[in-house]
């Protein structure tokens, strides 16, 4: 008896999973766990199993077992007829008012709290660390600002990026500012619970919403989520309509935007200004489910819509038809081949020396993990060529490139050229939105650059120089907030469009509106000495007018985040051609150079990537010099082994013939002897 | 004038094993100013062994002042110069794959260690012989 009520205590989490699917959910009507308390029947469930076991060893596999979240357990896809909840966490219908919310809708049968622990939702938080990678560009054609952005801490990630909290930028502003490039969740979910110690959480959260964590930006089915409907609504600050506008389940008509910032969240005038969402009855079924396409694999165009690069050559964006994809790509591989995850969304991302916090052998799922394998040959899983990954010979490439280089460095990114290609990226240029571009957008990204990161690999990579007004602090610059910058410099600076263009084309044009724009930040903001930076070059306000009063040295003042794709195909490669593609005069991945640019005038410095690397310019010439003679010395070994197998013949045939010759020596010394 | 130029080789080969010897140590990563030595006097080496190997062939083989010691050494140096000089010379062609070069310059150290051995048996052999003769 004791055992059965433990059978359907366990199951009853399970089936009370499915009826929450299965049947209209109102938890006033249908009180989940009656006749028994949650705890109650937990605890009598635990006695008894641990009773049948006779074991009170857990494992992983004895978690998932309790997880309170249902499996499939499956291969085959799931498909999610299911019900939608609202903001409130109420069923939705076709007259429902609310959005939908992704945290009451999916986190009823999948684990928010572990998701929530994921790469992407953290990209607002200081939770997750890992190796450098794009950085949020705040950018304002209007002041000439391109200011890195990260709340990330680690060294690796602060070169040159500065934290939106120093720069007194709130959550809020950077919600509104990113938010239509960032899946939700971090600090633009439950802002106040994840900002206690911010006095300034912005009152528009509660009108506005949150963002949370919008399951279907990924996982969508191809074509049912239209992320420009979601950049829309996060733009007017709808941010909790966005999920719902995106998937189309309904249209949101109203625009928070328009709600005085003084409006009480509570007022009723207020509430009937918000957002309202009217439900397309044809999305509801006759039981009131909704289809959700959802894909257990996001395909490749979800993760592209926010890892998309474009090159800008010779002045024009490189036409699609001429651009080719990722050789896995067009093996037929998805992104999430290499980049998994499971439930806690810990993104792999595919770089050497990577580990899980899963614990989860992942080192095969970087380039050379995957190609090569590890030392652990032993074990069948550590082995290379998973996924049927080719082994590659790299025939009489010394090994000590490996060493040296990263796999990328050689195969992927863009093919590199002379100098430097001007980049748009997702996150920077808003790629997959509709607009017209013309290449010359600010941030000012340029790539590849070929430079060494903290395991002194050289890495392609992009670069960019920061563009932003500031204080100087000791001998150091300190940004001030964008936002403040553009109020106080609106009557000086008066940009229409674009500071390049109205301010920074003619240099006495830059030096009086800048000079001005110093002054009205001193005096408006209240800053000692204000200063503008450009290119490394940190203008401030002198004597004699506008002077520059410091200057970088070999890009120092630079942001660089490592390249990982498109990888190219082998034949593609650097070095494929021979020693000489890299080590001679004109080597891409030494000569090649980079032109600091940004919104200020004049000309700006340009670097060598081997002075990127720190590699001495002399000892690049020698090396340059030993390999134009490869190619004779190759010919005086083949002649030096050569005399050296005669010497060794020669040798031979002497002691051959000394051997012969002993008896008849011995003959003769034994007759001479006896004589 | 050619026992001057035998002396004159054997010094210099002497001297061009142990420069090599001192510049791959530590023997791995071998890289930068150290490997942009190595392999400069690595050509000296090519040269010079052949030369050595020649000019002090008959010596060797024929003239009984030399010891065993001497002999040894010599034959050492350049059967194992030549391994040396082969193993790097086959890493230098578009032929071994990565398994296959980690496997070449593993010999090539050992045979480039192996030949430091014997070149400093040829130099107490050829010392002791030219002690000897002094008598």
């Amino acid at each position: 008896m004791q055992s059965g009520m433990d059978f359907v205590a366990v199951n009853f989490r399970y089936d009370r999973l499915r009826m929450s699917m299965v049947l209209p959910v109102d938890s006033e009507k249908c009180p989940r766990n009656s006749g028994m308390s949650a705890s109650r029947t937990y605890i009598l469930a635990w006695i008894i199993f641990l009773a049948l076991s006779g074991s009170v060893v857990f494992n992983d596999s004895l978690a998932a077992d309790s997880s309170r979240f249902a499996h499939s357990n499956s291969q085959a896809r799931y498909v999610h007829w299911i019900e939608l909840f609202d903001t409130a966490n109420r069923k939705i219908t076709a007259e429902s008012k609310l959005p939908y919310s992704p945290l009451n809708t999916c986190g009823r049968c999948h684990d928010y709290e572990s998701i929530s622990h994921g790469w992407h939702f953290n990209a607002f938080a200081d939770t997750q660390q890992g190796r450098p990678s794009e950085p949020w560009v705040w950018t304002d054609v209007r002041t000439g600002t391109q200011l890195p952005l990260s709340y990330r801490r680690s060294a690796q990630q602060r070169v040159g990026v500065f934290d939106p909290r120093d720069v007194g930028l709130s959550a809020w502003e950077m919600t509104i500012q990113f938010g239509a490039r960032f899946p939700g969740g971090g600090f633009s979910a439950q802002p106040a619970a994840n900002q206690p110690d911010d006095p300034t959480v912005s009152p528009r959260w509660s009108l506005a919403g949150e963002i949370e964590i919008d399951c279907m930006a990924c996982h969508a089915g191809s074509g049912s989520y239209d992320f420009e409907s979601r950049r829309e609504q996060i733009s007017s600050e709808n941010l909790a309509w966005a999920a719902t506008a995106a998937i189309h389940i309904g249209s949101v008509q109203g625009r928070v935007s328009r709600i005085n910032d003084d409006a009480d969240a509570m007022d009723p005038a207020t509430i009937t200004m918000l957002p309202q969402v009217e439900y397309d009855a044809d999305c509801f079924a006759a039981d009131g489910k909704v289809f959700f396409d959802v894909l257990r694999e996001p395909e490749n165009n979800a993760c592209l819509e926010c890892h998309s690069s474009a090159q800008v050559i010779n002045g024009v964006i490189e036409p699609g038809w001429t651009h080719d994809e990722d050789v896995h790509l067009r093996a037929g591989m998805l992104c999430v081949d290499c980049h998994r995850n499971g439930i806690s969304h810990h993104t792999v991302r595919g770089f050497e020396g990577e580990s899980h916090p899963t614990g989860a052998a992942i080192s095969t799922l970087s380039c050379s993990g995957c190609h090569l394998g590890t030392d652990e040959e032993r074990n069948v899983a550590l082995r290379g060529g998973r996924l049927g990954s080719p082994r590659p010979l790299h025939a009489g490439l010394p090994p000590v490139h490996f060493e040296r280089l990263s796999c990328t460095a050689c195969h992927a990114g863009p093919i590199p050229r002379g100098e430097s290609l001007r980049m748009l990226t997702s996150l920077g240029h808003s790629l997959g939105a509709s607009a017209h571009r013309s290449g010359t957008e600010s941030p000012f990204i340029q790539g590849p650059v070929f430079a060494k990161l903290d395991d002194g690999k050289i890495y392609p990579q992009r670069i960019l120089w920061p563009a932003y007004w500031g204080r100087m602090d000791g001998s150091n610059v300190k940004p001030l907030s964008p936002n403040d910058v553009y109020d106080w410099t609106r009557k000086s600076l008066r940009v229409r469009k674009d500071f390049v263009l109205e301010v920074a084309s003619e240099a006495e044009t830059f030096s009086e509106k800048i000079l001005q724009s110093l002054d009205a930040i001193q005096k408006q903001g209240g800053v000692q000495q204000a200063v503008y930076v450009s290119t490394g070059r940190v203008y401030s306000k002198g004597d004699s007018g506008l002077t520059v009063v410091s200057e970088s040295v070999g890009g120092d003042e630079s942001v660089r985040w490592p390249i990982a794709h498109n990888v190219r195909p082998s034949g593609w490669s650097l070095g494929v051609s021979g020693c000489r593609e890299c080590h001679a005069d004109g080597g891409k991945i030494f000569d090649s150079t980079v032109q600091a640019i940004g919104p200020a005038p004049g000309d700006s410095p340009s670097f060598t990537m081997a002075s990127l690397q720190g590699i001495d310019a002399n000892q690049r010439l020698l090396w340059n010099q030993m390999f134009g003679g490869r190619d004779s010395f190759k010919l005086l070994i083949a002649a030096s082994l050569m005399l050296l197998a005669i010497v060794m013949m020669l040798g031979v045939g002497a002691g051959g013939a000394a051997l012969l010759n002993r008896p008849a020596a011995i003959a003769a010394s034994s007759s001479e002897a006896k004589q | 004038m050619s026992r001057l130029a035998q002396i004159g080789t054997a010094v210099s080969v002497l001297a061009v094993v142990i420069a090599l010897f001192l510049t791959s140590i530590p023997a791995v990563p071998l890289h930068g100013n150290r490997l942009l030595l190595h392999m400069m006097l690595s050509g000296a080496l090519v040269v010079l062994l052949p030369i050595f190997a020649v000019s002090w062939l008959a010596f060797v083989v024929n003239d009984p002042k030399s010891n065993l010691k001497v002999r040894i050494g010599y034959w050492g140096m350049v059967v194992l110069g030549f391994v040396t000089i082969a193993t790097m010379f086959l890493s230098m062609l578009p032929i071994a794959g990565t398994d296959d070069l980690h496997t070449l310059i593993k010999m090539h150290g050992y045979a480039g260690l192996a030949m430091v051995v014997a070149a400093v048996g040829f130099a107490f052999g050829w010392v002791r012989s030219r002690k000897n003769a002094m008598r």
